[in-house]
């Protein structure tokens, strides 16, 4: 691309590389901007889910992975200093209720990097989930998930294994997407 | 007499020290080698021993922990990346799209020196500068060697 | 509604009126070259001189309604508080998006009338393009600040009280970054428009060169310090113990600085041997377009980044048009233009000052095209194969650290040979004293144990290019010396002051060089421990006793925080103490650390406090980084050299010559 590359006789080759140079960086960029930068996907999706024992909130005792294996999961990182937690937590209620109903998956929370007395705040202030909620509060089991924001939901088949992760707000959309990838119809 | 010294020696640094010396622990430096090389995912662009966010905190002592425990490096990294991905690793991994970005660098050195020795060689030859720009050229050089 | 204006609206009213005129300067502009009209050019200056008064007018009502907490302006109840100090009300103007780009269109209208009043009458045929161009960019600008992201906008219902500039922004670091910043990415525009008036006109000689000559240096320089504000800041305020950390938002504003001196070298050439003549257009229209580019990635939030800024999808498409035109005008009619690029005169010998300029440019640009890539890539891979990747400091680190050590070389080398050639004879006899040093550093190095080449490397490049540049100097000086028969502080006076370029360009490369010995100092001698102490107790790093004495609680206005106080011992004297701080900002619920800093002669003492325990344990990071102080003061060297170079009356050569020069010489605000 500079003075002497062509000659009168010789076609100016980097020009169209010049043109094509500059029209791949305008057609990344926006691309680019269609996307949400934020967004990280999980490299748990295909794997099975990592085994966890941790306490439970509010009540006593051990939540155990190996005590919901064999059925559809579904995971759900909370807390209570999460603003859009509260989006979805009319849905979360809704989902549990179905849980029990059908019988047809079951369903946890994580009570993620929270204070406990904050948590029952929450939960009372927002209404009760109606399954348990595990307590993590260094976010270690979140790290195992790959968890990065919250809330971040996991949707895990009978066999254990990790179908899909949604991060932010669950909403109706998501759910009719994620139910039938573990074997749910919504 | 050594004794008496290292006795003399104390009690004239007491007054500085006052406490105990504290050292860093001989698994810190490895543990900040690892570190520096983790992003930190909630915060997006820090790795996670410069990061102040919790997460990043919670997975610098797993770093910890398991560099104590005497996991390898390549063993943590491992770790890491299957719970994150490669986006956790600062320095993208060899293998997968992420190697492409290693030839990047080889690549553009061997096409910058190819385009100079090409404009070297093109360019060579006796100047066919004009009269005019041949006298500011003179009086040019002439400033460039006699300041 | 009221029927008064108030100040703030009158500032949006400024602001519209300025695009118009902009449009009105574009329209009179081209038709003066259409209709042979030098009258209606005369209009389309005043436009542009008018443009600046609005724009200032603008920009005053907005720093007044910070400094009146006038909480009915948006933008001010978003960026300010009641509690904030005057100082940062001021800087607040420019503490966001909406404010930050005010700044920018009116930094460009200063320019531009900057330009119009010195070039006028030296470049009448490519005034209307000139104008024309600045006036477009400045009407994108505008058009972008009324449409999109209006300072001016008001909010209803008038809060009590505003939500507080960010608290890392409230810092004199900072605070200065952004304009000083700007400046650089601005003053690029001004030689972009000269090029591409040249490149309209099909008049691709060296007009253009030497008249942008030191708009591009003044750029380049304020861009220079801009990158180095933001490093002090990020130094003493992020407290990671590191000044460059190759974040997205960073390497946004290194890729101008490195294309913009490549520019700024290549231009020699053009000026002085008619040669690179498509090179320099390009290099002037991509710097150009790579501070666009810097304020797309960093405004558009395509790329996550440590800097979160206000991140708008419209926002994000409008300058990404905004890049695509700028593009598409610059590329084009280098395209266009291409058979008119040919060089002039030819290339006389390998060993010369054009070659080695040549082998400056092409690496510079590996350079960029390097952190262009890199900074992109994980957006092409993310868009063709939906995975994340990182590119981040250990790679930045690896890959560029050895193109710039040659650079180093380079640096010492490209001022000391002749343009046209040297022998190889001479030119191993002329650089044998750099020679000598550098081969004994590089033993010197190897004796105290260090084995990594890169550092070696690093080492001897940094002693080459410094002996280098001061044997040239002082060749200089006692060449003076001799033919004027004075003595040495004289002829260096008469050096200093008659080959101004030259001098500034080596005191220039001086800096550069200090600069390159701090961070390979801090970057790769740097020591540092994390540790966990208690009142009492001790920690020893670098021949420095550090002492934890307390820890106090601190309440002020603003922010309440904790406050560790270390005392320092070296060779068993009590010397200084360090206190670090934990701040906690209730508006914005943030929480920052301030680091505990202090410079020595050989480096700096670097405290930062980390978390407490209950039992009263404090963990501290604590650090030794060797030699950072020799890149501020190697900054302040560049800028000393640029500031030298600057003042030297122009030479007019070619056709520009008609007219002695006017008085009012000099780029504003040098």
């Amino acid at each position: 691309m500079t003075d002497v590359t062509q000659s009168p006789r010789r076609p100016a080759r980097w020009r169209y590389a010049l043109g094509a140079a500059a029209l791949a960086l305008l057609g990344l960029l926006a691309i680019g901007l269609t996307r949400e930068p934020g967004r990280l996907p999980s490299a748990l999706v295909g794997q099975p889910m990592p085994a966890f024992e941790i306490a439970y909130l509010e009540r006593e005792g051990v939540l155990r992975s190996a005590d919901l294996a064999g059925e559809p999961l579904v995971l759900n990182f909370w807390a209570s200093w999460c603003t859009s937690c509260r989006q979805e937590h009319a849905q979360l209620i809704r989902l549990g209720q179905f849980s029990e109903t059908s019988g047809a998956f079951r369903i946890a929370g994580i009570n993620y990097r929270d204070d406990p007395d904050r948590a029952a705040a929450y939960l009372a202030r927002e209404g009760r989930f109606p399954y348990p909620s595990g307590h993590d509060p260094r976010g270690r089991l979140g790290i195992d998930f790959g968890v990065y924001g919250m809330p971040e939901t996991f949707f895990i088949d009978a066999g254990g294994i990790v179908r899909m992760r949604h991060a932010g707000p669950l909403t109706a959309a998501v759910l009719a997407e994620a139910m039938p990838r573990i074997g749910v119809t919504p | 007499m050594r004794l008496v010294l290292a006795f003399v020696l104390a009690l004239t640094a007491a007054p500085l020290w006052a406490g105990r010396l504290v050292g860093e622990d001989p698994a810190e430096a490895r543990v900040r080698a690892v570190a520096t090389g983790l992003r930190c995912p909630v915060c997006q662009s820090e790795n996670i021993l410069d990061s102040h966010s919790g997460t990043a905190r919670e997975m610098l002592e797993l770093v910890r922990e398991q560099v104590i425990e005497g996991r390898s490096d390549a063993q943590i990294m491992a770790f890491f990346r299957a719970r994150y991905g490669d986006y956790v690793l600062l320095s993208p991994p060899s293998t997968g799209p992420g190697a492409v970005i290693w030839l990047v660098p080889v690549l553009l050195v061997i096409g910058g020196a190819g385009l100079a020795l090409l404009l070297v060689y093109r360019l060579r030859g006796p100047g066919k500068d004009t009269p005019e720009t041949h006298a500011q050229l003179t009086e040019a050089r002439l400033e460039e060697l006699e300041p | 509604m009221s029927m008064t204006l108030t100040l703030a609206e009158l500032g949006q009213l400024a602001a519209g009126l300025a695009l118009v005129l902009c449009v009105f300067a574009i329209a009179r502009a081209v038709l003066s070259v259409r209709q042979c009209a030098p009258a209606r050019l005369v209009a389309a200056r005043n436009a542009m001189f008018a443009n600046l008064a609005l724009l200032s007018a603008g920009a005053a009502t907005l720093i007044h309604a910070f400094v009146i907490s006038d909480f009915s302006v948006a933008y001010v109840a978003q960026n300010s508080n009641l509690e904030l100090p005057l100082l940062y009300r001021f800087t607040a103007m420019w503490g966001a998006h909406e404010g930050s780009l005010l700044l920018w269109a009116w930094y460009l209208s200063l320019f531009t009338a900057a330009a119009l009043w010195l070039h006028w009458r030296e470049h009448p045929l490519s005034m209307p393009w000139i104008i024309a161009t600045l006036a477009a960019i400045q009407a994108g600008f505008l058009a972008f600040i009324l449409l999109l992201s209006n300072p001016f906008a008001s909010l209803t219902p008038v809060p009590a009280n505003g939500r507080d500039l960010n608290p890392l922004l409230q810092d004199p670091g900072l605070a200065f970054h952004p304009p000083v910043l700007y400046l650089g990415y601005v003053g690029f525009a001004v030689p972009f428009a000269f090029a591409i008036a040249s490149l309209i006109r099909g008049q691709v000689g060296h007009e253009w060169v030497t008249a942008v000559r030191r708009w591009t240096l003044f750029a380049r320089t304020a861009l220079t310090s801009g990158i180095i504000f933001g490093g002090y800041w990020a130094y003493y305020e992020l407290g990671w113990g590191g000044y460059w950390a190759w974040d997205p938002v960073e390497n946004a504003s290194l890729m101008p600085w490195l294309a913009g001196t490549a520019l700024l070298h290549s231009m020699m050439v053009q000026e002085k041997r008619r040669m690179f003549r498509s090179w320099n257009v390009f290099l002037v229209v991509t710097t150009f377009l790579l501070t666009l580019l810097g304020t797309f990635l960093v405004r558009s939030g395509v790329l996550t980044s440590v800097h979160a800024f206000a991140v708008d999808p419209g926002r994000g498409a409008y300058m990404l048009g905004f890049l695509a035109l700028a593009m598409t005008a610059g590329y084009g009619l280098i395209i266009w233009r291409a058979t008119m690029l040919e060089s002039e005169a030819r290339l006389e010998g390998a060993l010369s000052r054009e070659t080695a300029i040549l082998a400056n440019s092409v690496l510079l640009l590996v350079v960029t095209a390097v952190v262009f890539i890199g900074t992109l890539f994980p957006l092409a891979v993310e868009v063709v194969t939906g995975q994340k990747l990182s590119v981040g400091a250990p790679y930045f680190n690896k890959v560029v650290a050895p193109v710039m050590v040659a650079l180093l070389f380079l640096m010492g080398i490209g001022p000391s040979i002749p343009w046209r050639g040297m022998t190889s004879a001479r030119f191993l006899r002329h650089f044998r004293l750099p020679f000598a040093l550098a081969a004994a550093a590089l033993a010197a190095g190897l004796g105290l144990g260090i084995r990594a080449p890169l550092t070696l490397l690093s080492i001897a490049g940094a002693v080459f290019a410094a002996t280098a540049i001061l044997t040239d100097m002082s060749l200089a000086v006692a060449a003076r010396r001799r033919s004027g028969g004075v003595a040495w502080a004289r002829a260096a006076g008469m050096v200093l002051s008659r080959s101004r370029r030259r001098f500034g360009g080596l005191i220039v490369h001086l800096g550069m060089v200090l600069i390159a010995v701090g961070m390979i100092g801090s970057g790769l001698f740097q020591s540092q421990a994390t540790v966990e102490m208690r009142r009492g107790d001790s920690v020893e790093i670098a021949g420095h006793v550090i002492t934890l004495r307390g820890i106090a609680d601190i309440d002020m206005p603003n922010y309440q925080g904790r406050r560790a106080t270390f005392s320092v011992a070296g060779d068993g004297r009590p010397l200084f103490e360090l206190r670090p701080e934990k701040r906690f900002y209730p508006i914005r619920a943030m929480t920052t650390t301030e680091v505990a800093l202090r410079p020595q002669a050989w480096g700096d003492l670097y405290a930062v406090m980390g978390d407490e325990s209950a039992d009263g344990r404090l963990i501290a990071r604590l650090f030794w980084n060797p030699l950072v102080s020799w890149i501020w003061i190697g900054w302040a060297v560049v800028l000393a050299g640029a500031a030298l170079s600057l003042t030297e009356r122009t030479r007019m050569v070619g056709v520009c010559t008609r007219r002695p020069a006017p008085q009012a010489r000099g780029v504003p605000a040098q």
